[in-house]
């Protein structure tokens, strides 16, 4: 060895041996070069990042994250429209992304009520698509399932065109939704009905808002499919209030059920009519198949009314109409007699409150009933709706209700108490 | 005192001998001016290093016109970055930026041994040499820019050690030489294992705007300064005694 090493020492320069020290020179170059500059990777360090470089040392400052991160952040939610085409109301906890066939439109913050967007109409129907933020990677390239679509004849923005409404919400499982169609007709002062807005709830009166209607318009709310209760808000503009608008009453429609076989809905806005202080309200909707006119007792109910200065024929309804009455609360002989004075139902007796709406349906067939309370509490019988026969406490007596209502929800004046009966052997037994 | 003498005097006969009877000592004394090319970091980042050094060295002319070279010196690096990067907090609520605008300075010292080719006339020379060095670190701290305002010691986020390969071609006019020089590092001086362990914007991760940054590119310098063959030292020595006498 250290002969060998003399050897190499001792050496003169030649050609041979200046150049294979030359190669040492360069393979030593080499090896340090590749330690430093080869084996170790610059690349995005942080393992969140979709571009993540397990094997890399030196960040490279360019980590793509997931726009799933970045959409979940305030600074990236979009602002609602001023004027749009469509309402979108995002009962999710998650922001949502909207796209207009492969366009990436807006992103609705979560828990959003009445986002407006201002869609541009390129087609005779545009496919639209909800995607949640969360399963979106990169937002020019959505995942091939959206989490909702739907395909609409939209029309451009017009300030008098009402937008369509889409209310999004994870409640239902899939992609499935139907249309719910809400019409507000016109009305006017001489029919004592007010022409109030309409702000449409779902649920309940505090569940999310869906829209808002005008008298005189429809609208078309997407929603998905599902069972639902719309509660209709009756407000009018009111600028010397504290929150500028002055809230007339509350409605609501019953069970409304979307789903495979009906994807869509007509739901009428009822009008709303005043209803004086103290006054009980009876709703009377004509089933009969002609036109009638309603007595209480032998006097038309149309000189029962309270707080209204005209009520000339107010006693007629027409087929299939619907009139509320306000009247002094109390125990009427209900009548319905066709227009040539025959008798056209049963006589019976309503007891008229004014905590509730009573509401009657003539041409239903009734039976009587019944009713034996065996509850401390004075109680009301209803559907839907009050039926116009209260019970006081461990009282029994017979009522005339509809004859196919099997079921009858039993309730107290605060809705302290709540309880469905069937009525077994044309018999209501109610007990606690 | 004594001791401290008597070894200077032994240096001095032992240097004189050799450089008496064979010529073959050489030192060399001179300035470094390096910059290093930092190619390959991210889009956000930029780095510019200076690197100053100041170097002797000891050559032994064994044969011909090889030598052997034990090199040493003081370097003193300075690396600029700006970091300009935008990323996720380590809750993922939000996105954050880097506005880094720093400087590290390292204090460090080297110490190596290389091969040199040198074709030496009366007064010219040129010469090539390559070997390998060592360094060690032993002061690394971080400033703000642009102010060079003292921000913190780097500890844990520094590899102390590192070695170079460092190639030099050099041309020579009697004492004088001016010289060219690359150099590859084989490590980086930062650690950065350490400093991925954590995320950015994590408070217990003060250095987490390193995590760019690069100290293992290779550096190009240029060195001027002063080579003395102890020889010549030693014959112009007894010259100028002679003509004294």
């Amino acid at each position: 060895m250290i002969t060998m090493a003399r050897r190499i020492l001792n050496n003169r320069i030649t050609p041979t041996y200046l150049s294979s020290w030359l190669m040492l020179l360069f393979f030593g170059g080499f090896l340090a070069g590749c330690n430093s500059q080869f084996d170790e990777k610059t690349g995005c360090t942080d393992p969140r990042s979709l571009n993540y470089d397990p094997d890399a040392v030196y960040d490279s400052g360019e980590c793509d994250y997931s726009d799933s991160y970045r959409y979940y952040m305030p600074e990236y939610w979009s602002e609602t429209d001023e004027e749009g085409n469509l309402v979108v109301v995002n009962q999710t906890v998650s922001p949502l992304l909207l796209y207009s066939g492969s366009t990436h439109l807006r992103v609705i913050p979560p828990k959003a009520e009445e986002f407006l967007v201002d869609i541009p109409v390129k087609s005779e129907t545009t496919h639209l698509s909800i995607y949640k933020a969360e399963d979106v990677d990169y937002v020019e390239s959505p995942p091939q399932r959206s989490f909702k679509s739907w395909v609409v004849v939209l029309r451009a923005t017009d300030y008098e065109e009402v937008p369509l409404g889409w209310v999004v919400s994870d409640l239902v499982t899939g992609e499935g939704s139907g249309s719910i169609m809400l019409s507000y007709p016109h009305s006017n002062l001489d029919e004592n009905r007010l022409p109030c807005n309409v702000d449409v709830y779902l649920h309940s009166k505090t569940g999310g808002r869906i829209t808002s209607v005008k008298p005189g318009t429809d609208q078309e709310v997407r929603i998905d499919y599902g069972t639902y209760r719309l509660w209709f808000h009756y407000w009018e503009s009111d600028p010397t209030s504290p929150e500028s608008i002055q809230t007339l009453g509350w409605k609501n429609t019953s069970d409304i059920v979307l789903n495979a076989n009906y994807k869509s809905r007509d739901v009428l806005i009822p009008s709303f009519e005043a209803v004086p202080e103290d006054a009980a309200a009876i709703m009377v909707v004509n089933r009969y198949g002609e036109t009638l006119s309603v007595k209480m007792g032998d006097r038309y109910i149309e000189n029962l009314v309270v707080g209204r200065e005209n009520t000339q024929g107010m006693s007629t309804i027409a087929n299939r109409d619907t009139m509320i009455y306000p009247v002094t609360p109390g125990c009427y002989l209900l009548n319905f007699e066709e227009l040539d004075g025959s008798q056209a139902d049963a006589r019976f007796y309503v007891d008229l409150n004014k905590l509730f709406v009573t509401r009657i349906v003539s041409g239903v067939a009734r039976k009587e009933i019944v009713v034996n309370n065996q509850t401390e509490w004075s109680l009301f019988l209803g559907d839907d709706y009050y039926l116009g026969a209260e019970m006081d406490p461990q009282q029994q007596k017979s009522v005339h209700l509809p004859e196919n209502l099997n079921l009858v929800n039993v309730f107290n004046s605060d809705s302290t108490f709540f309880k469905p009966v069937a009525i077994v052997n044309d018999t209501l037994t109610i007990t606690e | 005192m004594m001791k401290k003498s008597f070894f200077t005097i032994v240096f001095l006969l032992g240097v004189v001998w050799l450089a008496n009877g064979q010529s073959r000592i050489s030192i060399t004394g001179g300035y470094e001016l390096g910059l290093m090319n930092t190619g390959r970091v991210g889009t956000g980042y930029k780095q510019n290093m200076k690197s100053t050094r100041y170097v002797a060295d000891f050559a032994w002319r064994y044969n011909g016109a090889n030598h052997l070279v034990i090199e040493g010196g003081y370097r003193y690096d300075s690396c600029a970055f700006v970091n300009n990067v935008e990323y996720l907090l380590p809750d993922e609520s939000s996105f954050d930026r880097y506005h880094t605008n720093s400087m590290i300075k390292m204090k460090s010292a080297m110490l190596g041994l290389a091969y040199r080719l040198a074709l030496n006339g009366e007064n010219f020379g040129v010469s090539l040499q390559s070997g390998l060095s060592g360094q060690y670190i032993f002061e690394a701290s971080r400033y703000r820019l642009p102010d060079e305002d003292f921000e913190y010691r780097l500890y844990d986020e520094i590899n102390s050690v590192n070695l170079l390969w460092r190639t030099k071609v050099a041309v020579r006019y009697n004492v004088f030489y001016v010289l060219v020089g690359y150099e590859s590092p084989f490590f980086d001086t930062l650690n950065h294992d350490e400093i991925l362990k954590t995320l950015p914007g994590d408070e217990s991760n003060r250095a987490d705007d390193l995590r760019g940054v690069r100290l293992d590119s290779d550096a190009f310098f240029v060195s001027f300064g002063m080579r003395l063959t102890l020889g010549k030292v030693y014959k112009a020595f007894n010259k100028a005694v002679a003509k004294h006498n």
